[in-house]
Parts: structure tokens; C-alpha cells; sequence
């Protein structure tokens, strides 16, 4: 498989991987709102890191911004952070949502976990890909 | 800061039983324009015009560019686009000079625009039975070549390349932008310089197959002067006689006007290119004796 491939599915196949252990080991999240609570703070932080993060990147004139600038590179560096910007934003979502809802059911727990793991892959991601980006030499 | 244009010289090799450059031109030259137009690699090129002028044959390319390209602004105003007509892109122009008489053709370099490479294969592809096959080779000054082409050995390689920045066929080849990035990152964005060389020892030389090497990088350097910067032979003339370095991008012939100007519309224009391509082959002429 192309590595472009592996690297757009990554975080899809990390929250697959994990909801499949969360079904084999049949676990549930924890009563009480403190998870709630915290995964909620914990999406907000990486939304509002990513939007900054996307200011910076794309504001960015160094000579390999304008290398990926003029390939289709940046079509995936901005899909990237948009999908990492929207992903950790549902995951805030579905932490709001749990406060109204059984969150010991399956199909929140399932929900919980796929989207906890697919936005903290989609910022490892981003995130790698900015640190290289900041570290190539200017002109 | 006036802009640079640079022109380099080329000699025309005739393969056997191919006809002759001028009279594809004319050919070309009654062809309509549209029906001149071929596609060379990935764009679409064309001679854009054909003239003749004491026996200097002037022609000048198009090359289409459909991807994307530059706005315009001033320093009050912000960028704005270009207004297309459908089917219009921006062409980029390169001007050429054929000297039938001693062969040789001098080539205006547009980086962006049809090169060297690209016209030979629009010229040998451009007639249907492939009655035309041409070879364009990089014209050197003429002791360089000559030492160059009658070496007996190779004792030195020296050439200088680009690193690998990431560029559009690694995202077509399906390269992850991490590793794209990674593949930049380790050559430091700076120059890579490679020298290979035989050593001291008097009877010692590089092997047939670096050799060659020279060859291929003297041809690569010809077709690409910005992917090659720099590139030194050290050679022998005779098995044993002193090792002396040629340089072989120094000595390439080239000529650099500064003092083109550009039109209203922000471009070289047509008649000034083919003065430029005049002027350059005027100061060649005692160079470019056949």
C-alpha cells in the first residue's frame, strides 16, 4: 500500500483498533460525570490548539510552505487539520451530548472511544507534520 | 533590478536520412496555428511563429501552462486574477535562432517554458512520418570540448546537485507528506556536492562506468542548467600526462543580457528576444565556425 494511504487512514484504523478491544474486553465508561467532564476539556484544548495551529501553518512562507503550496500537498495538509480541527470538536460534542444520556450503554461508549481516538490520531498527525515543517531550515 | 535573459548555444546533429531543420520550418510555418500544437511530456506546445531574415531563421515557442499561475497587484491594490476567455491559459514564450549554414541553434533559457529537451522532441515528433530526427548538444568552448571529448581517463568527477525538496511526483508516486518532508530534511535543504576521484597514483583512473557518468551529467547539465550547478572533469590527455580539470558549466556557452526591456505588459517582447538571440549569435559568430 502507497504510504500516502496508510497515512490518511491512520487515525481511522487507530479508533477501529481501539473500539474493537473496547467490544472484546466489554468495557463501559465509568460512572459519573468526571470523565465527561475531563474529555470535554480535553477536546476544547485540541480544538483551539489546531485552530491556531492552522493560522500559523498556513501564514507560514518559508521555502518548503511554498514547495507543498505548490504541490498537491497542501489539498492534504489542509484536509488534515480540518479533519483533526472537526474531529476533536465532535468528540466535545459527544461529551456534551453524554451529560443527557446513559453513558453506560455500548453504543455511547463505542462512540466515545472511536471519536477520543480518531481526533487524538488526526492531532499526532497534524501535529508531526507541523514539527517537520517548523524544523526544515528558511532560505 | 532588470531581469536576466540568458541564451545558450546548441549544436544541431543530423541523424541520417532526417531532412532538414529549415524545411520543417517552413513546413511549420504553413501549418495553421492550431494544428501546430503537440503535446510534449504533460503540456501542450507550439512554434508560435516563424520568420527568416538573412539567412537566420527565427522561431519562437509556446508553451501552455494550465496550471495554476500568477495575479496581479500593485502596491495599493490587492492580487486579483487574470480574466480568461474559455480554452485560454497562460503560454510561456522561449525564443530560438537556427544558423543553418554551420548547424547550430541558440535556445533563450525560460525556466518555465519549453527547453531544450522538450523542442528536440517536439521538433523530431512533429512531422508524422518521422521524416526529422535531431540531436541538440550542448555547444562548449571549443578547447574544453575538444579536451573533453579526446580524454584518455577520468581521474575526477565533481558535480554539485539540488537536494531533494518534495515536489509534485512524490505526491503522484503516493509518497505520505511525513515522509516527503523526512526526504528534505535529510539532505539539510543545502547543496550536495560529490566528488569522485581515482587518487594520486599515476596509473590509476575511474572505471569505464564513471566514466560515462561524465557524459551523461554533461548532457543532464545541458538540458537542465539549474539541476546541475556545478560540474568538473578532471581528465588526462594522454596516460601520462598531467591531470588537468575542466569545468564544463563555466565553459558552456552562454550569454546574459541585462538589458532587455519589458514591454507594457510585463513581458519579453517577441522582437526583442530575436534581437537578444542576434545579438548573442553576433558575438559567437568566430566560436560557432563549423
Amino acid at each position: 500500500m502507497k504510504s500516502i494511504w496508510v497515512e490518511k487512514l491512520s487515525p481511522y484504523i487507530l479508533a477501529i483498533a481501539g473500539a474493537f478491544l473496547w467490544w472484546k474486553l466489554d468495557l463501559a465508561l465509568p460512572s459519573g460525570d468526571g470523565i465527561l467532564s475531563s474529555s470535554l476539556t480535553l477536546g476544547a484544548i485540541l480544538t483551539g490548539f489546531l485552530a491556531t495551529a492552522k493560522a500559523i501553518l498556513m501564514s507560514l512562507d518559508s521555502p518548503i510552505m511554498q514547495r507543498i503550496r505548490g504541490t498537491d500537498y497542501i489539498r492534504d495538509l489542509a484536509s488534515y487539520l480540518s479533519q483533526a480541527i472537526w474531529l476533536s470538536f465532535g468528540f466535545c460534542i459527544v461529551s456534551i451530548i453524554g451529560f443527557f444520556v446513559p453513558t453506560n450503554s455500548t453504543w455511547y461508549g463505542f462512540t466515545w472511544i472511536i471519536l477520543g481516538l480518531a481526533s487524538a490520531g488526526a492531532f499526532i498527525r497534524v501535529t508531526n507534520i507541523m514539527l517537520k515543517i517548523i524544523k526544515h531550515p528558511p532560505k | 533590478m532588470r531581469e536576466k535573459l540568458k541564451v545558450h548555444a546548441f549544436g544541431v546533429r543530423l541523424h541520417d536520412k532526417s531532412g532538414n531543420l529549415e524545411d520543417l520550418l517552413k513546413q511549420i510555418r504553413s501549418d495553421k496555428l492550431s494544428s501546430r500544437v503537440r503535446t510534449i511530456g504533460f503540456s501542450d506546445m507550439r512554434i508560435e511563429d516563424v520568420a527568416q531574415k538573412n539567412g537566420l531563421w527565427f522561431f519562437d515557442f509556446g508553451k501552455f501552462r494550465e496550471q495554476h499561475g500568477p495575479g496581479k497587484a500593485s502596491k495599493s491594490t490587492p492580487v486579483e486574477g487574470f480574466s480568461f476567455k474559455k480554452g485560454e491559459a497562460f503560454c510561456e514564450e522561449t525564443a530560438c535562432l537556427y544558423i543553418p549554414k554551420t548547424r547550430h541553434l541558440l535556445i533563450q533559457y525560460n525556466h518555465h517554458g519549453a527547453r531544450v529537451g522538450k523542442i528536440q522532441e517536439y521538433l523530431n515528433t512533429y512531422d508524422q512520418n518521422n521524416s526529422y530526427t535531431f540531436e541538440f548538444v550542448s555547444k562548449y568552448d571549443e578547447t574544453v570540448e575538444r579536451k573533453f571529448r579526446n580524454r584518455a581517463a577520468t581521474k575526477k568527477i565533481i558535480f554539485e546537485i539540488d537536494p531533494r525538496f518534495l515536489n509534485q511526483s512524490d505526491r503522484i508516486a503516493g509518497t505520505a507528506l511525513t515522509h516527503a518532508l523526512d526526504l528534505g530534511q535529510q539532505s539539510h535543504g543545502e547543496k550536495v556536492e560529490l566528488v569522485i576521484s581515482a587518487g594520486r597514483p599515476k596509473n590509476k583512473y575511474l572505471s569505464q562506468f564513471i566514466d560515462t557518468t561524465a557524459d551523461v551529467l554533461k548532457r543532464i547539465a545541458g538540458e537542465n542548467p539549474d539541476g546541475i550547478t556545478k560540474l568538473k572533469v578532471g581528465v588526462l590527455e594522454n596516460l601520462d600526462s598531467r591531470m588537468e580539470v575542466l569545468d564544463l558549466i563555466a565553459q558552456r556557452l552562454v550569454h546574459e543580457f541585462e538589458d532587455i526591456p519589458l514591454g507594457s505588459d510585463l513581458r519579453f517582447p517577441k522582437n526583442e528576444r530575436y534581437r537578444a538571440l542576434e545579438r548573442a549569435y553576433n558575438g559567437w559568430k568566430n566560436v560557432l565556425k563549423k
